[in-house]
């Protein structure tokens, strides 16, 4: 169990391997102890930087798991040279992008850096009347979800309510 | 020669090394959900009051409020500060809210305590099968140092998230809601707060005068049914959004009858409505809307209304909407 919660905070699982320690760490209070001590020391080690992700064990574990690729010695193409520039510049760029990413308040720029691609915006209408003010209440009173606090979710309601 | 064929592979594949390893850590960050789940049990169980900024669509409101736990009950107030006084009120499993210029009480009863999705171990766990959860840079907030955690969808079902909690009590202090285009749809951020300390009763009352005769208390009775006992099957579920609660509820004066039915993927929730069309309201508009940060969709099934809204993105709320039909018998 211990090497299994050790694996996973080094990120060298899969997935499912990692799923299958979640679900262990459920069910067994000592193992969350355990897990809980493994990212204090971890913390403690990596002096909380968010740049020190331990990439060395997970490199050396992901290469481990990771098919050998051959490289073709002959008929190197144009188009496959470029692809492999421009994957260079990938990770180039993403190994900038995290030495140059400030330490600081940055919501959107985090947030917007893995966007999901969605299909175009539909127009939308604000609603009018009262009618739909009991069912706005009556969601977010049933919705509940890591908020401030649960009366809280209702200034969504209050605040388009009335202006 | 031999050296430049050599790089022209290996620097790709340091590349995708770089982009592998940042996504193993994003994707299984088990002490970004410890947070949350630490976050999750605290903010019922903390005593505290603070002034807080609510912001959508351009808007920007800064409400106060109270919480206070004694041991057994909760107890909260919050009042919006600026335009007109509204206050909710809340005592355990009821909320009250004051809407003076509507001169309307709206009373909403949980019944059946079925506790916050998200504070439930199997809630979190979920979670990571349609979010990225991994904690961003620390950050201070209204003087509070805090840890940033990142909740980024992956799919289009659902916004982004992202909470700042307290270190030590894990409240959160701040919390925004993002959509694909990165665009801001919501958020909200205490300004100033104080955890602990004595807690001035006072200030848990409403203040709100309910006198003269044009003032109306709406009871929604809402009560837990069958999700099996009610004539309508969701036939396209969102993938990660389970049906946490089926209600019966009073949806207009008249005493018209609502069914209710709310599916949440533990940090997005999607209720959906539907109710009996009356003469007085025989046309309704139908189509997408939206209320601030929710989306919404009204559409007719013979002589019904089914109005689906929710934090979400409006093709997921269509998608649902579009999925109810009436049960074969």
């Amino acid at each position: 169990m211990n090497t299994g919660i050790s694996a996973l905070l080094d990120g060298a699982l899969e997935r499912d391997e990692a799923q299958a320690v979640l679900d262990e760490l459920k069910r067994s209070a000592s193992g969350r102890e355990t897990a809980a001590t493994y990212c204090l020391i971890g913390d403690a080690l990596r002096g909380e930087n968010r740049l020190a992700m331990n990439l060395a064990s997970g490199v050396m574990a992901r290469l481990e798991g990771e098919p050998i690729f051959i490289a073709p010695r002959r008929r190197m193409n144009q188009v496959r040279s470029l692809m492999a520039i421009a994957a260079s510049a990938a990770g180039v760029a993403l190994v900038a992008w995290l030495a140059l990413t400030p330490q600081g308040e940055h919501e959107a720029p985090l947030l917007a850096s893995r966007t999901v691609k969605a299909p175009a915006p539909v127009q939308v209408a604000q609603a009018s009347g009262q009618d739909m003010q009991e069912y706005l209440i009556a969601h977010q009173m049933h919705s509940g979800t890591l908020h401030f606090s649960e009366g809280a979710q209702q200034i969504r309601t209050v605040s388009f309510v009335e202006k | 020669m031999r050296f430049r064929r050599y790089l022209q592979w290996v620097l790709p594949l340091i590349g995708s090394l770089f982009i592998l390893c940042d996504n193993a850590q994003a994707e299984v960050n088990p002490d970004a959900l410890q947070w949350m789940q630490k976050s999750a049990a605290a903010t019922r169980k903390l005593s505290y009051s603070g002034t807080f900024i609510y912001q959508t669509g351009g808007r920007m409101e800064t409400s106060h409020i109270v919480h206070y736990f004694d041991g057994n009950h909760e107890f909260e107030r919050a009042v919006v500060l600026d335009g007109s006084p509204r206050e909710i009120v809340r005592t355990n499993d009821e909320v009250r809210c004051y809407l003076p210029e509507s001169r309307v009480v709206v009373v909403e009863k949980r019944g059946l305590r079925r506790g916050l999705p998200v504070t439930l171990p199997e809630g979190i766990a979920g979670l990571t099968d349609f979010y990225n959860i991994r904690r961003g840079p620390p950050a201070r907030v209204a003087g509070f140092e805090t840890q940033s955690i990142l909740a980024e969808p992956r799919d289009t079902l659902r916004y982004h998230r992202q909470f700042w909690l307290d270190t030590h009590s894990g409240l959160v202090l701040k919390a925004s809601m993002v959509n694909d285009r990165g665009e801001v749809r919501e958020s909200f951020a205490f300004t100033e707060l104080k955890i602990g300390g004595s807690i001035d009763k006072e200030a848990l009352k409403p203040q709100t005068k309910i006198q003269g005769a044009d003032w109306r208390v709406h009871d929604a009775q809402a009560r837990e049914v069958d999700a099996d006992d009610t004539p309508w099957v969701f036939t396209t579920l969102l993938p990660g959004y389970k049906r946490i609660s089926s209600m019966k509820r009073q949806v207009h004066a008249d005493g018209t009858e609502a069914i209710h039915v709310v599916f949440s993927d533990g940090l997005s929730a999607i209720s959906a409505f539907i109710e009996p069309l009356t003469p007085a309201r025989s046309h309704p508009e139908l189509g997408t809307f939206s209320m601030g940060a929710v989306n919404g969709y009204k559409r007719q099934i013979g002589n019904n209304l089914v109005v689906v809204m929710g934090d979400a993105p409006v093709a997921a709320i269509r998608k649902l909407a579009d999925g109810v039909e009436m049960r074969h018998k």
